[in-house]
């Protein structure tokens, strides 16, 4: 495959170049990243408190040394249910981006290279997915099945395959008259073949940098389908679930929704950090023929 | 050009078909029997029989298609348990003030990005643009159930300025009420408006009549409005066509937070009532929005820009 990268200088690699540390912003993101995801891992082992344990400290403490995000309505330390809030929220970014891009590639690879009937009746689908708001479709569907994580995912992957399938066509229609794929198949290979080896490392660089911030985008919409009720059930701690239940003691406690808040805010921040990188990193190399 | 609204035309067809079968299909998803998920287990026989009378659950599939299909055409969704009212004028009703919001959020999301946009891309590169572009990229994670919230926070309960709930009485009240919940929808969408914009001024900003305007000496901001930005306009209505979905995801959430009567809140609290009928009205009428917007901006396209019928 080396040769392929040597020829070709716009695949997988091309979005982490050799200079990538000296990419202050990146390096904030990739940073901040890795932190959360320490957090959700290691959550026990930062905070001594429990996070759905009732009633071990006095209700809606403002914050202070022992609490340093506060209490919150139930007498649970808001840092603790914060961080604990990281393994759901930052599960449902990576599952809604894991299945999405996995079936969005490989019906985009396969729309794009075969063409003919079969694209045409993809270019249906995707016109007609599109146009309903992805929001109201997503809650549309969990409505209809029910509330709950495993039901939320269902639904992400129904609808956001489509943003993947078409970024994954596109490049296709531009590689697959490329010399490397003639070549591959003047040698006889099979269509699977040079599907999975040869074209996919050169088209999923601009999938994968959507699915960066399609990973922000999917943590936002988790965030508000369990607002609405619609995802984590309480006690379990979750972001949006944590909002919905601080909304009403605002106006005297207003640290029980604004930390919640603000750990998704900074989710956003940093893959939006490390997203806008990639996508210059991409656009350096220049158009691809 | 009547040609190419035509084709435009009959390119719709298919997708509204399309619209409708996923739109009809969402109460299969229900598990188990719709009827006892609507009424609840210990609901009575009759009733139940009458559920599966009106959502058609007791003939094949495509029949049942056909039926809701010419019953939606005439207006016919059936009735609400909850509300005890037919479903279609209930949800009608609640359109205009969803259609408001949507508008006056579009005006002001224009307002912030483009003296914004035209900052940035005229020092392009520079400081300002990089500072600017980062704190819009930074913004785009900023949920917007949680910033109305904010929002509610400083400028209703804090400072009074603003009305924290409800629509409003009048046309002036109406606007004051609506001005908390369509900032909030317009700051969400502010970066990917700023975003869009920037680019496509950085397009027009070399081109030869902004040289030859220069080189006449016309002052910059006479330039600037009477030129640049005029000819920004369509991909203006571009931008804002393209994310009219997530404007009307963003009307879902706000018009929740803040208590307005909308379709996007009659939505979810549907869900909770189990209206599912409902649920599909609302998805259908918010798909048809976004397929109408799209139709209606690229005809505009064709009127005003005579290049794209053409081609």
């Amino acid at each position: 495959m080396t040769h392929l990268r040597i020829a070709l200088p716009t695949g997988v690699r091309s979005i982490w170049p050799a200079d990538a540390m000296s990419d202050v912003p990146r390096l904030i993101g990739v940073v901040g990243m890795l932190l959360w995801a320490l957090a959700a891992v290691a959550a026990p082992l930062i905070t001594p408190y429990d996070p759905t344990k009732l009633g071990s400290a006095i209700p809606l403490l403002p914050p202070t040394a022992a609490h340093i995000f506060g209490t919150d309505q139930l007498g649970r330390d808001l840092f603790t249910r914060v961080i604990y809030g990281a393994r759901i929220d930052l599960q449902i970014g990576l599952i809604g981006v894991a299945i999405p891009l996995t079936t969005g590639t490989l019906i985009g690879l396969l729309a794009g290279y075969r063409g003919g009937l079969l694209d045409a009746l993809f270019g249906r689908i995707v016109d007609i997915v599109t146009a309903f708001p992805f929001v109201v479709l997503v809650i549309a569907i969990v409505a209809m099945l029910g509330p709950g994580l495993v039901n939320l995912y269902i639904a992400i992957s129904a609808v956001s395959w489509v943003a993947y399938a078409r970024i994954v066509r596109g490049e296709t229609l531009l590689q697959k008259n490329r010399e490397f794929t003639l070549a591959a198949r003047a040698l006889g290979y099979r269509d699977a073949r040079i599907m999975l080896r040869h074209l996919l490392p050169n088209v999923i660089a601009p999938a994968i940098v959507f699915s960066v911030s399609d990973f922000a985008l999917d943590v936002l919409l988790g965030a508000s389908v369990g607002f609405f009720g619609l995802g984590v059930q309480s006690p379990t701690p979750e972001w949006g679930v944590m909002i919905a239940e601080g909304r009403t003691f605002i106006l005297t406690s207003s640290w029980v929704v604004v930390f919640p808040g603000l750990a998704i805010v900074s989710v956003g921040f940093f893959m939006g950090l490390i997203g806008d990188s990639l996508a210059d990193a991409i656009r350096r190399v220049g158009p691809r023929k | 050009m009547i040609r190419y609204v035509a084709a435009r035309l009959i390119q719709i067809v298919p997708v509204l078909f399309g619209v409708s079968v996923i739109v009809f299909l969402l109460v299969r998803l229900i598990p188990g029997d719709p009827a006892i998920a609507i009424l609840g287990s210990r609901a009575s026989p009759e009733l139940i029989a009458r559920v599966h009378e009106q959502y058609g659950l007791n003939k094949p599939i495509w029949e049942q298609y056909l039926s809701w299909v010419i019953n939606a055409l005439h207006g016919n969704f059936g009735a609400s348990f909850f509300y005890q009212d037919e479903v279609f004028g209930l949800t009608l009703e609640r359109l205009p003030l969803t259609l408001e919001l949507l508008t006056y959020a579009a005006v002001l999301g224009l307002v912030i990005a483009i003296p914004f946009a035209t900052v940035a891309a005229m020092r392009r590169g520079g400081l300002v643009d990089q500072l600017l572009r980062l704190a819009f990229s930074a913004s785009l994670g900023v949920p917007s159930f949680w910033l109305g919230i904010i929002l509610i926070l400083i400028f209703s309960l804090e400072l009074r300025i603003f009305p924290a709930a409800g629509p409003g009485d009048g046309l002036l009240d109406t606007v004051w009420h609506l001005s908390l919940p369509a900032l909030t929808i317009a700051l969400a969408m502010s970066p990917l408006l700023f975003r869009a914009l920037r680019s496509s001024l950085i397009e027009v900003l070399p081109a030869d009549y902004v040289m030859t305007g220069r080189a006449a000496g016309l002052r910059s901001s006479t330039l600037l409005w009477s030129y640049i930005l005029r000819n920004s306009f369509l991909p203006l209505v571009t931008v804002l066509s393209i994310n009219m979905g997530w404007m009307i995801g963003g009307t879902v959430v706000v018009e929740t937070v803040f208590g307005l009567p909308g379709i996007g809140s009659l939505l979810i609290n549907s869900i909770s009532t189990r209206d599912y009928t409902i649920i599909q009205l609302v998805t259908l009428i918010l798909a048809m929005i976004v397929v109408l917007v799209n139709l209606a901006t690229d005809v505009l396209y064709a009127l005003l820009d005579p290049r794209v019928s053409l081609r």
